[in-house]
């Protein structure tokens, strides 16, 4: 009789322990509930801009604006010491990272031989480790990419070179990039155009990137060409369309019809398209116009079919890693 | 008292393990957690090793050491549990940062502890009781049989991270029992309070450590943590959780859902629909889209999505959709004036979260209760095997679009949707000009999917006996969007193929194959020796340099030629000169996102990345070649380390390896065999499992009980009668049971689930007799021989899983029977082998 008493006490004791458990955690329970995760998006424009006499669209009243059409100094491409020589003569810059950076430029015309000077003009010209966070700065010039806030990333030197060049990007052009994400590669295309637009979706990332641009103005003037906002990217930005190149660095499942209007004809878009959270490829959308004024649509993938790119990659809080090249 | 506590210990260790891979696919992803389990379970088998050693210490006090382990184990898996979630393991790096391994090894590790001490103390169990071996398996298999289904419910009643207390508290219930067993003196020991208070002590302690640290940690690269913090107003609309997963949906403005769209929208459409998008998330992957009610202006882009092209040709069509998904395609049905629409859905929780919750019938403004819409829960195979003649079109549309586009690549799964049978079965339920129009993802590169899906669909056509399938085919794709492919149950007229041409032309599709399209000037084995070339440059002759760079690879051309080569009956070259495994999918083998060729592995060990989607074909080979690593140091371990104290002689022990890996081994193949076959014809996945295991276990373990009866005079000889009936009770599967089961596909699910468990009665019974029928005898003739067959039938167990998958994914299921059988017949030849060891010692 002890025994079965013994026996329903300790039932008994364990059956209250397991319903006050489930009892604290019934509240909720396939209710629906509505939780609001962070703001509204708004929409922030960092440079407030105006029009030149011939219409373009440049950022108002900033003395500093560099016209690169006025640039005659490009960095040499015949040897390292003559670059590391142009670079400490003309331009900001830390001696600690050049050596890399021409090692770096040397090998993305190694593995790519079509890839043109002016895109590794570009790419010398534009500190990486600045853009890069503390924690992968060291390996900035590694050839893969890094991770950044929000589950983001620095794109490798070689797929941002490969994009750019697909771009074509001149002078005049006027770009637009959706996805500023850490900043350098709209930082590498003001090297090329007059004109960039960059637009960033996650808040917290798009502040960063601007304190970022912000602090470095006075040494490197051109980044005043770079207006930013703040927004979802998928409408493009209207205001300052239509664009003349457009990159897209974020996947997509299908070419925001947005950006194809806000595309000139004769454009070109860079844009990595699949499914959502899943693995895309790069593709280069061209419009044209042919005689009879039909506009044209003209797919291509940016690796001639060769190569599927991740090119959300898969992120990790903090540090560098150390994937396979991207070709 | 010993048997209710191996009873609740058993349920612990079954829910444990079925928790874990909860909290994996919640916490990160559940392939890597079939991974983590299948070692952490080899501490079943580690136990039996461990005791092999320990056993002259346990059997001085027995009752001692049982209640030290039972005692252990609430601890135990409250702390590693606890522990686990401070790892930082991270499965997407773990190709390239070694440090990953190390974490890794530290779940293998941490979880490993609670399985090895609830083994060990079913070890004991089994040394104590060595005279009544069946009733010990019997009371082990009907608690692991009632854990598998005891779990199932209470996955309704919490969350991923509580479901942890039950296991704790059914622990804590077999510490209780233990407590009243003590054989040491053959006397049941009185009752202590105070031990009652230790366990009682143990249990509350347990709670407090994980209500402080046992909160899942889910990872940042959870689809739904990186949406989290890229959406500015990303807003939780519903949450539930049950046996499905944890279900969540979220709104946000910045979703943009429209694959495949045409880019020609733009000269059409002056504005996307927007904020008629919300995302639905399982276990935090996803999103699925749930669309929205749009305007009559909105619903336009529809006609611009690759879906609307077989509406074109189809006149107010009857439509049958397999799968409701997010509604995307109800959508599209209902746009384009369909009469009626028929939603085949295998899983309530979706029609229920569709049809039921006001917050999204709120946002679809009651989509589903259309009257044109009927929602059918049942799986697509068994309602259309049922369905003869009776629609116009049957849409398959991007219903995988979290299955192929996951961003830890594709998933190796039984997949019965895109089978060669399956595409038959579509075609019977058609009316006399009726479709099917699949849509899948057309973004890998080298191509895989669409080859595969455009060669099923033509074998499915050829086994119809259709002499020129190239007449009943139309193809389009965009490039790097999406594929669609449309299969007529007869020849296309002259103008629906005008229709469709037209419509591709407008929306800038690529066509690739129509009825009367002429051939192609393309050398495509060039194609083929080019992919070849690219990543095995090697087995290459000097001269083929420029074969990569001569050779045009374009989408439209490759899927021309595997259409053009396939009519042409030259599909085995093209499945012999690709570098992937396009062969169709079968029933037999139904494994449509299985690409990877074993003979191709090779070529690819420089350049993985290139093959990264093929992540679970190389998640499962790397689980089987782990748990043969560690399964083979589990047997080998005794053997090496006291190899002259406890065999006498080494001939007897080899038998003894052989007999209980067969059982291990035999048992789990036929026993994955049977899941995955009735879990098909059950039509439910989520209890399917669920009864196919639990009955499967429970009537072993009757098989077992009634093994101690009638082995008591010839062991050896009935034994030898059990493995010959096993054996024919495999041929009776091999030959009839995917005929029966195929003709009973359409019956009421309560009906079919009668069927099943007296399909698995016969075989599951005898399957239990020969384990602890060779145990018995093992006690009887070398008693220390005991833990280590019990450890080596574990470990090979989990090799036994996995390499049931190997097989059915290279082979097919007919050959993992056949495998099975062997094996059995070998365990009956080789039972006397357990009697021989005394005879030799």
């Amino acid at each position: 009789m002890q025994k079965s008493s013994n026996i329903f006490f300790t039932g008994l004791l364990c059956f209250c322990l397991f319903i006050v458990l489930i009892i604290s955690c019934t509240p909720g329970k396939k209710d629906s509930d509505s939780v609001q995760n962070g703001e509204q998006g708004t929409d922030t424009d960092t440079e407030i801009s105006g029009k030149n006499e011939t219409g373009e669209d440049v950022p108002a009243e900033d003395p500093g604006r560099v016209d690169l059409r006025q640039r005659t100094e490009w960095p040499p491409l015949d040897s390292k010491d003559n670059y590391i020589e142009w670079m400490k003569n003309n331009r900001p810059c830390s001696e600690e990272f050049l050596e890399k950076r021409w090692d770096r430029a040397m090998r993305i015309r190694n593995f790519h031989k079509e890839t043109p000077d002016n895109v590794l003009q570009a790419f010398l010209l534009t500190p990486r480790e600045i853009f890069a966070r503390d924690y992968n700065r060291d390996v900035a010039y590694d050839m893969n990419w890094h991770m950044i806030e929000d589950g983001q990333t620095i794109s490798g030197p070689h797929l941002v070179c490969r994009m750019t060049e697909n771009l074509d990007i001149k002078p005049e052009h006027k770009v637009l990039e959706i996805g500023t994400g850490s900043g350098y590669h709209s930082a590498l295309m003001t090297q090329m155009a007059n004109n960039v637009y960059s637009i960033e979706i996650k808040t917290n990332l798009y502040h960063v990137t601007d304190s970022i641009y912000t602090s470095i103005l006075d040494k490197y003037p051109e980044y005043r060409n770079v207006q930013r906002k703040n927004a979802d990217g998928y409408y493009g930005w209207e205001e300052y369309a239509p664009f003349d190149r457009i990159v897209v660095t974020c996947g997509i499942d299908h070419i925001p019809p947005s950006l194809l209007k806000q595309l000139t004809v004769g454009g070109i878009m860079v844009i990595p398209v699949g499914p959502m959270a899943g693995q895309q490829v790069i593709l280069k959308v061209t419009k044209t116009q042919d005689e009879e004024g039909k506009i044209h649509l003209t797919r291509e993938d940016i690796y001639g079919g060769k190569i599927t790119e991740h090119f959300v990659p898969f992120t990790k809080e903090d540090g560098s890693w150390h994937s396979q090249e991207n070709q | 008292m010993i048997y209710t506590a191996l009873f609740l210990i058993s349920i612990t260790l079954i829910a444990l393990e079925l928790i874990i891979m909860r909290v994996f696919s919640v916490a990160s992803w559940s392939t890597f957690g079939s991974m983590v389990i299948s070692i952490a379970l080899l501490g079943f088998g580690l136990a039996g090793t461990i005791l092999t050693f320990l056993q002259k210490n346990v059997k001085k006090a027995p009752g001692k050491w049982l209640t030290i382990t039972s005692l252990a184990l609430t601890p135990a898996i409250a702390i590693s549990y606890i522990l686990v979630q401070f790892i930082p393991f991270n499965p997407v790096f773990i190709a390239f940062e070694f440090i990953q391994y190390f974490w890794l090894g530290c779940y293998y590790f941490l979880y490993a502890i609670p399985f090895f001490i609830g083994a060990f103390f079913i070890s004991i169990s089994f040394i104590i009781i060595s005279t009544h071996v069946h009733k010990l398996y019997f009371w082990n298999m009907l608690g692991s049989g009632i854990g598998g289904i005891l779990v199932l419910f209470i996955m309704y009643l919490l969350p991923a991270d509580k479901l942890i207390y039950f296991i704790i508290v059914i622990s804590s219930a077999g510490n209780i029992c233990i407590l009243f067993y003590r054989k040491d003196n053959g006397i049941p020991a009185p009752v202590h309070y105070k031990k009652i208070l230790g366990v009682g002590g143990l249990l509350f302690l347990s709670c407090i450590l994980l209500v402080f640290f046992g909160r899942i940690q889910p990872s940042k690269l959870k689809s739904v943590e990186l949406d989290r913090v890229t959406y500015s107003d990303f807003t939780r609309k519903h949450y539930e959780y049950g046996p499905t997963g944890e279900i969540e949906v979220y709104a946000s403005s910045q979703y943009h859902f429209a694959p495949g769209l045409s880019d020609n929208v733009i000269f059409y459409i002056d504005e996307m629909p927007k904020d008629v998008f919300w995302g639905l998330y399982i276990n935090g992957d996803g999103p699925i889209n749930i669309m929205g009610n749009l305007s009559p202006d909105q619903k336009q882009y529809i006609d611009f999505l690759p879906m609307s092209g077989v509406y074109k040709v189809l006149d107010h069509p009857k439509v049958l959709l397999i799968h409701l998904g997010g509604g995307f395609s109800t959508h599209v049905a209902l746009h384009n004036q369909s009469e009626s629409v028929t939603i085949v859905e295998p899983n309530e929780v979706f029609v229920s979260l569709m049809k039921n919750k006001k917050v999204i019938r709120d946002f679809n403004n009651n989509l589903l209760d259309d009257p044109r819409i009927n929602i059918v829960v049942n799986e697509p195979r068994a309602y259309t095997s049922t369905s003869e003649g009776v629609y116009d079109l049957v849409e398959i549309g991007l219903i995988d679009s979290i299955g192929l586009s996951q961003r830890v690549g594709n998933p190796i799964t039984e997949d019965y949707i895109y089978t060669v049978e399956a595409i038959r079965d579509y075609m019977k339920c058609l009316s006399d000009n009726g479709m099917i129009a699949f849509t899948v993802w057309n973004h890998i590169a080298p191509p895989r999917n669409v080859p595969k899906l455009l060669l099923t669909i033509i074998q499915a056509l050829k086994k119809e006996n259709i002499r020129n399938p190239g007449k009943r085919i139309f193809g389009f794709h965009l490039m790097y969007s999406t594929a669609t492919v449309i299969v007529k149950k007869s020849d296309f007229t002259q103008s629906e193929i005008d229709k469709l041409n037209s419509f591709c032309y407008d929306m800038s599709f690529d066509v690739f194959w129509y009825p009367g399209m002429e051939k192609r000037d393309i050398d495509f084995e060039k194609v083929l020796a080019s992919y070849r070339y690219k990543y095995d440059r090697q087995s290459f002759s000097a001269g083929s340099e420029n074969l990569e760079q001569t050779v045009r690879r374009d989408l439209s051309d490759f899927y021309h030629s595997v259409c053009v080569w396939s009519f042409e009956g030259k599909e085995k070259e093209l499945y012999k000169s690709y570098i992937f495994n396009i062969k169709p999918a079968i029933d037999d083998s139904p494994y449509f996102t299985s690409y990877m060729k074993p003979e191709s592995i090779g070529m690819f060990l420089d350049d993985l990345d290139a093959v990264s989607e093929e992540w679970g074909y190389f998640l499962i080979t790397g689980t089987l070649i782990q748990s043969i690593i560690f399964g083979f140091l589990i047997i080998l371990i005794p053997l090496i380390g006291c190899r002259k104290s406890i065999f006498k002689q080494t001939r007897g022990a080899v038998g003894v390896i052989i007999y209980y890996s067969c059982l291990g081994l035999g048992y789990m193949l036929i026993e994955i065999f049977l899941i995955q076959r009735l879990v098909f014809f059950l039509a439910n996945p989520i209890y399917s499992i669920s009864i196919v295991i639990t009955f499967m276990l429970i009537i072993s373990g009757l098989g077992s009980l009634y093994g101690s009866r009638i082995t008591n005079s010839n062991p050896a000889r009935t034994i030898r009668i059990v493995t010959i009936l096993i054996a024919c009770c495999i041929l009776l599967y091999i030959f009839f049971l995917s005929p029966l089961l195929d003709s009973l596909l359409g019956l009421p699910f309560f009906i079919k689930a009668v069927i099943a468990v007296f399909i698995i009665a016969p075989l599951a019974f005898f399957m239990g007799m020969p384990f602890p029928t060779g145990l018995s005898e093992l006690s009887k003739h070398q008693k220390s021989l005991l833990p280590w067959a019990w450890g080596m039938n574990g470990a090979l167990s989990v090799t036994g899983s996995v390499l049931a998958h190997v097989i059915t994914i290279h082979f097919s299921f007919t050959i993992l029977l056949i495998f099975a059988l062997l094996l059995y017949l070998l365990a009956g030849i080789l039972f006397k082998v357990n009697v021989l060891m005394e005879r030799t010692a």
